[in-house]
């Protein structure tokens, strides 16, 4: 497991990463937190979170058992140092005292079946893991809980110096 | 345009952009769009007080307004690279 004391040993060790193995997703995550899933102290008050998952995030149909397809809808992950960045800072700014872990997966990884990571019409540096096929809350959770573990993490040792 | 995906991005930069006294911001944000690099540098600014301003309305209100700043971070980035400002943003940011 690797481990970062400033931000530039981040961007080398992500760079390093992405010539290696090509494009990384990346998600910067507040100890404590789950790279897929939020907890109800994670949004405002009086959001609805349903097993987890943000209804914003996703599609949901009227009796939220299911999620619709959606191309531009699902988890965000930065595909780019920059964007990556600007969302470290954010979780950073939001969480003071907290270390913040980065947990990634590579773009060509296997993700399981009707899942599928797909670029921002508006940015090609941040992507959206998408549903392709309508599924039942139930298998969203199980495929994003596959995802959460085998994604990889590089430690937010800044709160060490 | 500001690519904003969800409404509530708009309403909650424009009650910090009230909360904080900024005009500019306001009239830039109600514009839709930012049209020199000193804009693009006062909207970049204006996001990073809106966060730290933000960490004491939820501590006061007992709210959590991380998922939402997160979708207007996205917007931004997303905004400030199609027009050709993602230096200026960059700039700001870096000074964080």
């Amino acid at each position: 497991m690797e481990q970062f004391k400033i931000l530039t040993d981040l961007r080398d060790y992500i760079k390093d990463l992405e010539v290696q193995k090509g494009m990384l997703l990346a998600r910067p995550i507040p100890e404590g937190g789950s790279p897929v899933f939020y907890r109800s102290c994670d949004v405002a008050m009086g959001t609805e979170l349903v097993q987890g998952i943000q209804i914003g995030d996703y599609c949901f149909s009227n009796c939220k058992n299911w999620v619709i397809p959606h191309d531009q809808m699902g988890l965000s992950f930065s595909a780019n140092w920059k964007h990556l960045k600007g969302i470290y800072k954010l979780k950073s700014a939001k969480n003071p005292g907290k270390s913040v872990d980065v947990y990634w997966v590579l773009e060509k990884a296997d993700i399981p079946k009707e899942l599928k990571f797909v670029p921002d019409q508006k940015d090609d540096r941040h992507y959206f893991l998408t549903v392709t096929k309508k599924m039942t809350v139930d298998d969203l959770v199980k495929k994003l809980t596959w995802v959460a573990d085998r994604m990889s993490i590089i430690r937010d040792a800044t709160g060490a110096l | 345009m500001i690519p904003y995906k969800h409404p509530q991005e708009k309403e909650m930069i424009l009650r910090y952009a009230k909360l904080l006294d900024d005009s500019l911001a306001e009239t830039i944000i109600l514009r839709d769009s930012i049209e020199s690099k000193e804009e693009a540098v006062h909207i970049a600014q204006f996001f990073w007080q809106m966060v730290d301003r933000s960490n004491i309305e939820d501590k006061e209100s007992g709210e959590n307004s991380e998922y939402i700043l997160e979708k207007i971070i996205i917007t931004f980035m997303a905004y400030f690279n199609s027009s050709g400002y993602e230096n200026e943003w960059d700039e700001v940011t870096d000074k964080r």
